[in-house]
């Protein structure tokens, strides 16, 4: 009740914010349940129309975005629902369920990529060479020295955080196309030594990776449910949505303290920044060693989940893909990253109907975009307490009201 | 001079770039409480010194002493955390962040939580954040209660004179002992100047024990605020002392006058 006073839109927004999650959601899965490109173009002149009619009437995209602080609760608990149903909406086609895996495994590097990119403004064009590491730390070490997937899930992610420590040294001296330089360098020089390495199988990879499994549940085994059998895939999405949901609320919580307003001054002005008190070197340091954090462990997840690694997965290509969808998805953006892995794993998968075409369609679309949407599919607004100052309201009005309780009227 | 009644001095402070000698063998004492004005004509090496008295430039040669500590080598972070705030020639504010947020970064080292906090203790951190807004809300208040409003905007959509309010705010904000203000009123018109120099009066006054060295070209500035001035030519010091004495000064007459000293 209380709420609903408060709000300035009430129950109107909540049926708007119903709407746009469900119908995205209709639409989306739609893309997926039908095999021509009907819905495709219909979905891409859609969002089309979105953005222009958001970028007209910016007091429109206002009021959605406040609809949807609003009733984050709603918007939460609708979104949980479907997205904990798309194993049965997909149950036919367990192949769009693995390209919704592979989605969520960029989002999670990309999430990590966007502390380092996006919000200090460091390039890094070796996330695909931290993906290797990730990958080939866990498969080695469930491979040759039989740790638990789990266990080894873990040490994935933190080895290549350790690791960047190694190349901090360089990326501390350089600066701009320098620093952008010396990742890719260190890119070609991991896929190389990956390649060439007999401990890490060579240019035929490692085979037979054991597959996720958890307190003794194997991954691998469908789940039936009686009236309907989901694929073994359906695991791997459950687990991987929740590393995502974890990972999105921590990045966010990150982003809207003053660590993120810290790292965005690095990132616009690094002199005031370091006039201001702002151990810059330390904080980089920081960043980067978290982000490759992230990026190890959606390799190390890759492993697990495929069972076969070699270092074709691990390209500069693999690097491109990953920048583009934090320059896509907006700098610094954290929804702006999940759209925007989602559309650009989504995308070429989907464009396979035009053979040959795909790449060149699916770089006409990045390049229009960045025409039209130079800072990323999500509009950028500046930072805003309230939902920080709001979590201390109630707090604040209790104190006398409990003062004044305790006393004897 | 008694060292504990200077805040900052430096001894012979020399920089040269390639072969060009910037600033050349420069002595200054900054009195504690008190307003100095570093003027002299363009180029003369008055930002240079700011540079290398808050670490941005290593000196070629000489020293440069805060609160009796050599500050020599020291990066900018560690001389800003001992309570040395500036502001810039062309403000730098990240104009993309709020007005809030430009001013939270001031405030940057007295905070306390980090990375784990911020993810796992919401609660801690709503409290520094809510202690850090009310701060930030007050230190606006005291310059231009129109800027409260404003809050919550981008920086860049200020016009100039407010960037550079808050510019001076996110300075107030670290709480310094010494500040240095870069040519505040860069481009601003005569009313904007008047308006600056009551800001300059008030943060004077909101903080009684800080000591303000400015660097500025209108005269009437550093004739109605200063109590001290050092003016260099050609990267070297050629006056000092009260406003009224320097102004007479025939050397400082003829370095603005265009001809070279002797």
């Amino acid at each position: 009740m209380i709420e609903q006073e408060k709000t300035g839109l009430g129950s109107k927004g909540i049926l708007l914010v119903l709407g746009i999650v469900i119908v995205g959601y209709a639409l989306i899965m739609a893309l997926f349940l039908t095999d021509g490109g009907e819905f495709l173009i219909g979905d891409v002149v859609l969002g089309v129309i979105l953005l222009v009619l958001f970028k007209r009437k910016p007091a429109l995209l206002a009021s959605v975005r406040q609809a949807f602080a609003e009733q984050r609760t709603v918007a939460s608990i609708a979104a949980a629902v479907l997205l904990l149903a798309v194993p049965f909406v997909l149950e036919s086609s367990p192949y769009w369920l693995f390209i919704l895996i592979t989605a969520g495994l960029y989002m999670i590097g990309c999430l990590g990529l966007n502390l380092q990119l996006g919000s200090t403004g460091m390039m890094n064009l070796a996330s695909a060479a931290f993906l290797a590491f990730g990958a080939y730390t866990a498969g080695l070490l469930a491979l040759d020295l039989g740790f638990p997937s789990w266990l080894s899930l873990i040490i994935g992610a933190l080895v290549p955080g350790l690791f960047s420590i190694l190349l901090f040294i360089p990326v501390l001296k350089t600066k701009g196309h320098y620093l952008a330089l010396v990742t890719i360098a260190f890119q070609f020089m991991v896929v190389i030594l990956v390649e060439n390495m007999e401990w890490t199988g060579g240019p035929q990879g490692l085979k037979n990776i054991p597959l996720f499994s958890l307190f003794g549940y194997s991954f691998n085994t469908d789940i039936d449910l009686g009236f309907v059998t989901l694929h073994h895939y359906a695991n791997y999405y459950y687990f991987v949505v929740l590393l995502v949901a974890l990972l999105f609320v921590a990045t966010r919580r990150i982003y809207n303290s003053w660590v993120g307003v810290t790292l965005a001054t690095i990132r616009d002005d690094e002199v005031a920044a370091k006039t201001n008190g702002v151990r810059v070197n330390y904080w980089k340091l920081v960043i980067f060693v978290l982000g490759n954090c992230f990026i190890g462990l959606s390799g190390a997840f890759y492993s697990h989940m495929v069972g076969f690694i070699s270092p074709p997965n691990f390209t500069f290509e693999k690097s491109l893909v990953m920048v583009s969808i934090v320059i896509l998805g907006g700098m610094d953006n954290i929804l702006g990253i999940l759209i925007g892995s989602l559309l650009l794993i989504v995308l070429p998968e989907k464009l396979r109907f035009v053979q040959d075409y795909r790449f060149m369609i699916y770089g006409l679309v990045l390049i229009v975009m960045l025409i039209f949407q130079p800072r990323g599919i999500i509009p950028f607004v500046p930072r805003n307490y309230q939902d920080i100052l709001a979590r201390l309201k109630p707090a604040r009005k209790s104190k006398p009201e409990t003062t004044t309780a305790g006393k004897p009227a | 001079m008694n060292d504990n009644h200077r805040i900052l001095w430096t001894k012979d402070l020399s920089i040269s770039f390639g072969g060009l000698v910037a600033v050349d063998c420069v002595n200054i004492d900054v009195r504690r409480g008190t307003i100095l004005g570093l003027i002299g004509p363009n180029g003369s090496g008055k930002t240079t010194i700011f540079n290398m008295i808050t670490g941005l430039y290593i000196p070629t040669s000489g020293d440069f002493f805060f609160e009796g500590e050599s500050m020599l080598g020291k990066g900018p972070h560690e001389i800003a955390r001992r309570g040395v705030a500036r502001t810039f020639q062309t403000s730098r504010l990240c104009l993309d962040l709020s007005v809030i947020d430009n001013i939270f970064i001031g405030m940057h080292p007295r905070q306390k939580s980090w990375i784990i906090d911020a993810v796992f203790r919401p609660n801690k951190l709503a409290h520094e954040v809510s202690d850090a807004h009310d701060k930030a809300l007050f230190l606006l208040n005291i310059f231009n209660k129109n800027l409260i409003e404003k809050a919550g905007a981008a920086a860049g959509t200020l016009p100039q004179i407010d960037r550079r309010r808050v510019e001076i705010c996110r300075a107030m904000a670290m709480e310094p002992k010494l500040l240095l203000l870069d040519e505040p009123s860069a481009g601003m018109t005569p009313e904007e100047i008047s308006e600056l120099m009551e800001d300059i009066r008030k943060v004077q006054q909101a903080s009684t024990d800080i000591t303000i060295v400015i660097v500025e070209h209108v005269m009437s500035v550093i004739r109605t605020i200063t109590d001290h001035v050092v003016v260099l030519n050609f990267g070297r010091k050629i006056a000092e002392g009260p406003f009224h004495e320097v102004s007479h000064n025939p050397e400082v007459r003829a370095a603005y006058l265009g001809k070279r000293g002797h």
